[in-house]
């Protein structure tokens, strides 16, 4: 009997390891932290963690329509009945955004960012909103602008009437309105960073988790007002019986190319690597501009938007397309693994 | 006619309860009237059959099962082998017990989050399905065996019978109706735990994966809902088929 006890036991024991070894052997990060550092200090030629394109720029280059990555949707109901208030909200944002813009006001808008919740601290916030193109557009240019996305992406693009045509009268806003406005972490919540730190009592400002949680809070009208990815913002209008609005485009594009260990410094520096994306908006984006410029790259989506700002910090691919400020938390990544060393 | 329907009472009565969940549903959908929110069921059953037509939902639904059922597989003999330790020496128990306790009684997400630090994305769902079937089957065999008829053991050792002619007329019957029961138990927590592995870190073509892609990056919550449809349906369709293997166990007699 203790011999097939023992036999058993050894049986177990033989299962477990080689679940775990299955499991280990392709773990990113375990591999990384043995071998990550070598890397960095045996290629002599290796350049550190770099950002080496700007996908705005670069799909300006190729295309006559523009990348915009942010916008504000308005709940329709909402709109129809209060056109002066958001002629004159929408004037508080284009001062807002032209404030946070503005290079010499940098430390304060940092600061206002960090205060509203929309990035995690000063040193990413100061990195991160010069990259972040942000932007003011309404009315016939925002519609020009998100039609021209869309169509270069081949998203459904929405009928005339999802875009608000502000027409409205700012002088004549009601003093007593009241609009709730909603944001989440991320850059395009950017925008209204001084009109937050303002405070006026005109507007409420809450914060939310992210599109999961805002997206119902403005279709059922919890929220007036509300900050997307322009990306999303199609589909919010079908599947709500039209019941939203694009307000302002906010951020121009917010995507990166970035190298760890390579050098790029053209487009057609790509050819024939294989680019990392982290998910939909960003790989669609690129294979735009690549297919645009002709240039030819391998495009891989192995990594997520949680676990591609480690890998390209630490060296286990070399170039990798993130938007911000994933960009500027990768870099700081591979700085504080330099100090470190 | 009256044959018919009382031949197949039971099968009209399932369908008759579905369709009833079904209209209510749609009762509900169209009161709140936001698709968004809440998609009505014929919209969401269209987007299914449309998915059906595409090599996409088969590679990920195929790829979803074969992950899980390696991990239930893996946990099922951990398990077994676990538990027939455990009954055979009263001390591996004891020394097992803490392990096993720990794995029942930590949250499945946390587990999920815990694992997938030294895992990965790809094996993860592996691992929570195995995780989530040892710790059941190993009660399940260890219950199975305690139970066995001292009174049949000492006729057994009276007749000198063997190892493995007892394994057979002793063990085999006592621990048979206890280990298929809890299978049968985990096998529906295996899969739903695995698709959750497999929502919050995006495993690559999986059904996780799809149903996190369908709420995020297309904010179709009529796609979201079809896929929900998709796991329920196949959870479904597993138990039904562990149920069919255990009464066929019973018909052909449990003595080998």
């Amino acid at each position: 009997m203790k011999k097939r006890i023992l036999l058993a036991f050894t049986l177990i024991l033989f299962l477990c390891i080689s679940l775990i070894s299955c499991a280990n052997s392709t773990t990113p990060n375990d591999e990384d932290s043995a071998g990550g550092n070598d890397e960095n200090s045996n290629s002599p030629t290796s350049s550190g963690y770099t950002v080496a394109l700007d996908l705005t720029k670069e799909w300006d280059k190729v295309s006559d329509t523009e990348l915009v990555q942010g916008c504000l949707i308005v709940n329709k109901k909402f709109a129809e009945s209060h056109t002066n208030e958001l002629a004159s909200f929408l004037s508080d944002y284009k001062n807002s955004i032209d404030f946070i813009k503005n290079e010499e006001n940098i430390n304060t808008a940092a600061q206002m960012v960090v205060n509203a919740g929309i990035l995690p601290n000063v040193n990413v916030a100061k990195q991160a909103i010069p990259r972040s193109n942000i932007a003011y557009m309404d009315g016939a240019a925002m519609k020009a602008a998100a039609q021209g996305f869309y169509n270069a992406l081949s998203l459904n693009s929405p009928d005339d009437a999802f875009y608000y045509a502000n027409t409205g009268d700012k002088s004549l806003a009601s003093a007593e309105n009241q609009i709730r406005v909603g944001y989440f972490s991320g850059t395009t919540g950017i925008g209204m960073a001084k009109m937050i730190s303002d405070a006026d009592s005109k507007y409420t400002f809450t914060q939310y988790d992210g599109p999961t949680t805002i997206i119902p809070a403005i279709v059922k009208g919890d929220v007036d007002i509300a900050a997307l990815p322009t990306n999303a913002a199609p589909n919010v209008y079908t599947q709500s019986n039209q019941g939203v609005q694009m307000l302002a485009i906010n951020t121009l594009g917010v995507l990166y190319v970035c190298t760890n260990g390579t050098s790029v410094s053209s487009l057609s520096d790509l050819a024939g690597k294989t680019i990392y994306v982290p998910e939909q908006a960003p790989k669609l984006v690129l294979q735009y501009i690549l297919e645009r410029a002709g240039v030819e790259a391998e495009i891989s989506m192995e990594y997520n938007l949680d676990t591609l700002p480690n890998v390209i910090a630490q060296g286990i691919v070399t170039i990798a397309v993130l938007p911000e400020p994933k960009v500027t938390v990768a870099g700081n990544l591979y700085a504080a693994a330099q100090n470190a060393n | 006619m009256k044959t018919l329907f009382y031949r197949f009472r039971k099968p009209l009565l399932l369908t008759a309860g579905a369709l009833i969940l079904f209209l209510l549903w749609h009762i509900a959908a169209a009161a709140f009237d936001i698709p968004l929110i809440l998609p009505k069921p014929l919209p969401v059953l269209k987007a299914l059959g449309q998915l059906l037509g595409t090599a996409v939902f088969w590679k990920s639904v195929g790829l979803s099962v074969l992950r899980i059922s390696l991990g239930a597989a893996a946990g099922l003999i951990v398990g077994f082998l676990a538990g027939i330790l455990s009954a055979a020496s009263d001390t591996v128990r004891t020394l097992l017990s803490p392990l096993f306790s720990v794995i029942r009684a930590t949250p499945v997400a946390c587990f999920i989050i815990l694992a997938w630090v030294f895992i990965g994305s790809a094996q993860l769902p592996v691992f929570i399905a195995a995780l989530m079937v040892a710790p059941v089957m190993m009660t399940g065999t260890l219950t199975g065996l305690k139970s066995t008829d001292g009174a049949l053991l000492e006729a057994a050792y009276l007749y000198r019978l063997t190892f493995f002619q007892r394994v057979r007329t002793c063990y085999l019957p006592a621990l048979l109706p206890h280990a298929t029961a809890a299978l049968v138990n985990c096998i529906g927590l295996a899969w739903k735990a695995g698709i959750a592995a497999e929502i919050i870190v995006k495993t690559k073509d999986s059904i996780g994966y799809a149903i996190w892609d369908a709420k995020s990056w297309n904010v179709d919550s009529t796609l979201l809902f079809a896929w929900t449809l998709t796991v329920i349906f196949i959870s479904l369709l597993f138990e039904y088929l562990f149920r069919l293997l255990l009464k066929l166990r019973k018909e052909s007699g449990n003595v080998a």
